[in-house]
């Protein structure tokens, strides 16, 4: 249990509150510079938050009111950093031996090594080491003194697009295999889809949702918590009908939308569409009934291994698509274009 | 030659060496990592032989360890005799004359240990003197060495402080730089370029040695960690 605060004098104020599964992952998604790094220190002890109660279990991390905070060494945590932080006067498995007591040392360091896939490297000293070698050394050693929470912080970002594709893969297992709650800072998408079982969107310093971490990327519950999850259209809309069957008709900037009704009469909405939902195929021949929309190709980016091409129809909006589909549609600025979204694939936010 | 005289120098700065280890450990330590405001007034003490004429620093000395004063008096009361010209008395000025030339490398060196590595440190449960041996201390090993070495080459060559509070007893307070300016005055050059050869050579070679073992010369080491 979360519920703490810290501003910084002249800079950004935080305010989290938030319950973390007791196992699992608990991803903290949100953009750079939305605090989430410093909420991981908070919980580590490294910052001190200015205000407010860290619970772990049973134990009380810090209680501004009782003037209670467990020093970082006694709050048992596994932490690992963008960039391993490594001891580099140390071996591998001097330094995954580094917390381990030293009767148990050898045992434990051989079996470390062995769960991350380094154990034939273990006279290596950290420069001799790659970067995904360095982070999974450093997995190694956070987990090796027996911590009760293992806390992550963007443990990928330093590595290139093949490193990181591996380190996930090996990440997801090792997480599995040694079944701790942790707590995984991000801002990547996918990253966060394959490790987590819970989200925390954190947004302008406080937590915008959280929940399982499907239901929250594909119904965020507010405009911030949709810009946050990465859902590249939000426009604003005004619900003009409903139907029997659950459906709506939305006026979405002068643009007819169909989606499924979100209930509570709600008249005011965000209709937030998201990239990969909208489908783009030749010409523009608009029909209201199954959301086809008549657009026009405003600019073309590389978003390896996809292709974004942002539209506008009377708001704008963007598609993924395939290299292959973009020659196929010869598609480029200026090019006139028919999107069709699926309703369900319009998602609507109450706005007040 | 006059070999007392150089035994003195040699035993004097390896005596304040080892003391401006013990001692400047802790302080570099401290100046390195503390948020206090008590830093703002140590840290020019600390710094004040650099700029301060050993005479004036030798007499200070000389004034708080003589018998009038309480500090001289409680040595005194405690040791049977006072510090004043005295082989302690010259350490206790010597300890103070070099504090800069071991501190200020220490604590360089100190700050410039990755702060993650420290707070890796205390995450896998180390205790604050356990990060400083395990971490810290291997990670500064050559601004630490490069101190120790800066303070013995400068004790050896201390003279003003040396003149006001050692008062020049031969085989208790006469150092190598004492003799040689007696050499000088009674005109006994031979005496005093032997004298300075083998000071020059010392000096030299404990230089090279340093710049040898770190790579690099011992200003710029203590600079580089």
């Amino acid at each position: 249990m979360i519920d703490i605060a810290k501003s910084f004098p002249g800079g950004p104020q935080f305010r989290f509150e938030m319950l973390l599964r007791s196992a699992g992952t608990t991803v903290l998604f949100g953009a750079s510079g939305s605090g989430k790094t410093t909420l991981l220190r908070m919980i580590a002890g490294l910052d001190s938050p200015g205000w407010g109660r860290i619970r772990f279990g049973d134990a009380s991390w810090f209680d501004r009111d009782n003037d209670t905070s467990i020093e970082t060494r006694h709050r048992r945590v596994g932490y690992v950093t963008q960039e391993s932080a490594l001891f580099p006067h140390l071996t591998v498995g001097e330094n995954v031996g580094f917390g381990v007591i030293p009767d148990e040392r050898p045992a434990r360091v051989l079996e470390m090594l062995t769960l991350v896939g380094m154990a034939d490297l273990a006279g290596r000293f950290p420069h001799e080491l790659s970067g995904g070698q360095k982070q999974r050394v450093a997995l190694a050693r956070a987990v090796a003194p027996g911590p009760q929470l293992l806390l992550l912080d963007e443990p990928m970002s330093a590595l290139d697009a093949m490193g990181r594709d591996s380190l996930r893969r090996d990440l997801a297992r090792f997480l599995r295999a040694v079944a701790l709650p942790a707590v995984l800072v991000t801002h990547d998408r996918t990253e966060a889809l394959a490790l987590g079982d819970d989200v925390v969107l954190i947004g302008e310093g406080r937590v915008l949702q959280q929940g399982p971490i499907a239901h929250v990327f594909s119904r965020p519950a507010s405009v911030e918590a949709a810009h946050v999850v990465g859902i590249e259209a939000v426009i604003p809309a005004r619900i003009m009908s409903r139907t029997a069957e659950g459906l709506v008709t939305l006026d979405a900037s002068g643009v007819s939308l169909i989606a499924l009704d979100p209930g509570d009469g709600i008249d005011l909405v965000f209709a937030c569409i998201r990239a990969d939902e909208v489908i783009l195929e030749p010409g523009a021949t608009p029909s209201s009934a199954r959301n086809r929309l008549a657009a026009t190709v405003t600019a073309i980016h590389q978003e390896s291994p996809l292709m974004r091409i942002d539209l506008d129809c009377g708001f704008p909006f963007a598609a993924f698509i395939t290299r292959v589909a973009q020659r196929e549609l010869d598609l480029r600025p200026g090019s006139a274009v028919s999107a069709v979204i699926k309703a369900p694939g319009v998602h609507l936010v109450p706005r007040s | 030659m006059d070999f007392e005289a150089l035994r003195v120098s040699l035993v004097l700065a390896a005596a304040t060496s080892v003391c401006l280890l013990i001692i400047g450990l802790p302080l570099g330590y401290w100046l390195a990592f503390t948020r206090s405001r008590m830093r703002l007034i140590v840290e020019p003490i600390v710094a004040l032989p650099l700029v301060l004429p050993p005479t004036v620093l030798g007499f200070c000395v000389l004034l708080a360890l003589g018998p009038r004063s309480p500090l001289g008096q409680m040595i005194e009361k405690l040791t049977g005799h006072s510090f004043a010209f005295t082989f302690e008395g010259l350490l206790v000025a010597s300890i103070l004359y070099s504090l800069p030339f071991a501190v200020q490398p220490f604590a360089t060196a100190f700050a410039s240990v990755d702060p993650r590595l420290r707070e890796a440190g205390a995450c896998l449960g180390s205790s604050k003197a356990g990060i400083f041996f395990r971490v810290i201390l291997p990670l500064s090993r050559r601004g630490v060495l490069a101190g120790v070495i800066l303070s013995f080459a400068h004790t050896l060559g201390e003279f003003g402080v040396v003149l006001m509070v050692g008062g020049n007893i031969p085989g208790v307070t006469r150092t190598a730089s004492i003799a040689i300016y007696d050499s000088v005055q009674a005109l006994d050059y031979t005496a005093a370029f032997r004298t300075s050869a083998v000071l020059v050579l010392l000096s030299l070679g404990i230089l090279t040695a340093t710049s040898y073992l770190l790579g690099g010369l011992v200003v710029s080491a203590a600079k580089r960690r």
